[in-house]
């Protein structure tokens, strides 16, 4: 029962840090698309807002992978 | 505007390599004072920096780094593939440690992994002075 646990404690931590960068990602990626349709001479600009602003939006998710991942192969494994 | 992508992108590349140069500093910093605790939590530190780095300057690398000056379609694929490939690679160190490293100090692990990401944000936003200005 421990064990089961602490496998859907793993695949939640996965699974909605996954749900988290999708949607932060997919919102950048249309802004990108949007700012470099507007402005096409600015899209080095843009690509560096994107990766700056990208290290942001999937920090917190990578962060939650890790954990969930200990989770997965020290503390259950 | 008066833009000129070459210099940008220039700039840009100087200031993302002294970033990461800036994040390894304080990772041997970080890692040197966790020897005062144990060996185990030295080297805990050091991978956990090396989870943070490697990942980030592939990305980096392949985002900031390529030949291709193309469209904002082909600009936006590399981002996207970057972040996949990011994403695999850090998945695959996580549990390659997680697996292979025995004994391991996961908050020592996790608290380096954690301040490089809070590091990160901050060292972007202040060396890019044109980030809030948008």
């Amino acid at each position: 029962m421990e064990m089961a646990l602490l496998y859907i404690a793993g695949a939640l931590m996965l699974g909605l840090g996954a749900v988290g960068a999708a949607v932060g990602i997919g919102i950048l990626g249309g802004k990108f698309l949007e700012g470099a349709a507007r402005q096409p001479e600015l899209i080095p600009l843009l690509r560096t807002q994107f990766f700056i602003v990208m290290g942001l939006v999937d920090a917190v998710p990578m962060i939650g992978v890790g954990l969930g991942l200990y989770v997965l192969f020290a503390v259950a494994g | 505007m008066n833009l000129k992508p070459g210099k940008h992108t220039q700039a840009t590349r100087q200031r993302v390599i002294r970033i990461f140069l800036i994040q390894a500093l304080v990772v041997v910093v970080m890692a040197v004072i966790a020897l005062l605790l144990g060996v185990t939590q030295a080297y805990s530190v050091l991978l956990g920096g090396l989870l943070y780095l490697l990942p980030n300057a592939y990305f980096a690398k392949r985002l900031l780094f390529s030949r291709q000056h193309g469209s904002a379609n082909r600009a936006l694929a590399e981002m996207y593939i970057g972040q996949i490939w990011k994403m695999a690679i850090s998945i695959v160190a996580f549990s390659a440690v997680f697996i292979m490293v025995r004994p391991l100090s996961p908050f020592s692990l996790f608290f380096a992994f954690i301040l490089l990401q809070v590091s990160g944000w901050y060292l972007q936003m202040k060396a890019n002075y044109r980030f809030l200005k948008l």
